[in-house]
């Protein structure tokens, strides 16, 4: 049987806890307020800038070896239940099926990285961490953009893996395409655009490829803390839950030993009582 | 008669927001400045892909009402489907704009652009006076 004194311990560690996670609760709320914001107009963007992807109807030319880049939109911090796992998950699933194609991986936040890096240690080609402290801003993309265009490695397909926010309390793992420049180039429909001058298209290139980077990055973020959120409430109700249980247990056993010490006092004073008797 | 779509974006730096200003609109034209010259588009436009300059981009409305935003830079497409997307990493209202704090940003550039040492840095301070030359043309 747990002491009284390791019982009122644990009381006041799981007390703690609760508080703790309470607050993180309340942290993740007025962020998710801000971040529910933000997506609302990055999404558009994003869109916007996706409709023209899918009107040129470009797509990977048939006999070129795909090297697919994968951009893992996660963050640095955990406690946000799935919402970083799953976007690991995404990728560990489509690496098994391109597993004979060439492949690279971003790590957006060092979550994906610590995942990743099992398994995939050689085909992580860029890390990004400190993120998700502070709002993304459209400088990040940028900054990410010109990253991913001035790499090493190659790509000529590539998926942006990201958490869409669906609800204040829900959200899915869903993937952009992107393309390298080349490859839109190459598009079966690229002649029905008019005046087109390399310069253009690579400027147009890289400006779409930051919008779409953005609202990712904005969905992500924004599902992480409505995942956090809820993952936090569960937590707070979860410790007190544990914390009312161990207090009846403590309220128990106290009273348990002062019956006993009651007892043989009483039981003393019968047996005293007796014998002068 | 259902003209075409624009979406119309805009990225604001002070407040580090992206604002909409047009999702899914049907309008009558648009006007924007792009680097092969200002042009206006009209429904069956030719599909095309342009670079916004820093400018004026006008959005006539179908009641005849027209808009005008700065934009700092950006993109156009113009796809077969008549719809049209502006994106601009800046944007904002002209009638929002102050004359005052558009000169201030000018002279700011144009001393960066004097200071600016490696050719990167003198680059980003020309594209920064050409903003501001053109911020304080629309503010006026």
């Amino acid at each position: 049987m747990a002491t009284l004194k390791s019982l009122a311990a644990q009381i006041k560690s799981l007390k703690n806890i609760g508080k703790i996670t309470k607050s993180m609760r309340m942290v993740s709320a007025s962020k998710f307020s801000k971040a529910q914001l933000a997506v609302k107009d990055a999404r558009v963007f994003g869109e916007a800038a996706e409709i023209y992807y899918e009107r040129a109807e470009i797509r990977l030319l048939p006999g070129t070896l795909p090297e697919n880049l994968y951009i893992a939109m996660t963050s640095d911090r955990g406690l946000c239940g799935a919402a970083n796992a799953q976007i690991c998950r995404y990728i560990k699933d489509d690496l098994k099926q391109h597993r004979n194609e060439l492949n690279h991986i971003i790590c957006v936040g060092v979550i994906s990285r610590n995942t990743l890096k099992f398994e995939y240690a050689e085909k992580i080609s860029l890390v990004v961490d400190k993120v998700g402290a502070k709002p993304y801003t459209f400088l990040d993309a940028s900054k990410l953009a010109s990253s991913i265009l001035t790499m090493d490695e190659g790509f000529n397909n590539g998926k942006i893996v990201f958490n869409e926010l669906k609800s204040v309390t829900s959200y899915r793992t869903i993937a952009t395409s992107i393309y390298s420049l080349a490859t839109v180039f190459a598009a079966p429909k690229m002649n029905f655009y008019d005046n087109l001058d390399p310069e253009t298209v690579q400027s147009f290139f890289e400006f779409s490829l930051t919008c779409l980077l953005y609202r990712a990055m904005v969905e992500s973020s924004a599902s992480e803390h409505s995942a956090r959120l809820i993952a936090m409430e569960n937590a707070s109700r979860n410790a007190e839950k544990v914390k009312n249980k161990v207090s009846v247990q403590f309220n128990r056993n106290r009273q348990a030993a002062i019956t006993k010490e009651l007892t043989e006092i009483v039981s003393g004073a019968t047996a005293v009582n007796t014998a002068k008797n | 008669m259902l003209l075409w779509h624009s979406t119309l974006l805009v990225y604001k730096l002070k407040i580090m927001l992206v604002k909409v200003f047009y999702d899914n609109a049907d309008v009558k034209q648009v006007d924007v400045p792009s680097f092969s010259g200002t042009f206006g588009i009209l429904p069956k436009h030719v599909p095309t892909l342009a670079v916004l300059k820093p400018g004026i981009v006008t959005v006539f409305e179908n009641d005849g009402t027209a808009k005008k935003i700065f934009v700092s830079s950006g993109t156009i497409s113009i796809n077969d489907d008549s719809s049209v997307q502006v994106l601009a990493e800046e944007a904002c209202p002209v009638e929002q704009l102050d004359a005052a704090a558009a000169r201030e940003v000018l002279s700011q550039a144009q001393s960066e652009l004097a200071s600016a040492s490696t050719d990167v840095a003198k680059a980003e301070a020309a594209i920064a006076v050409e903003v501001g030359e053109a911020l304080v043309k629309a503010a006026e």
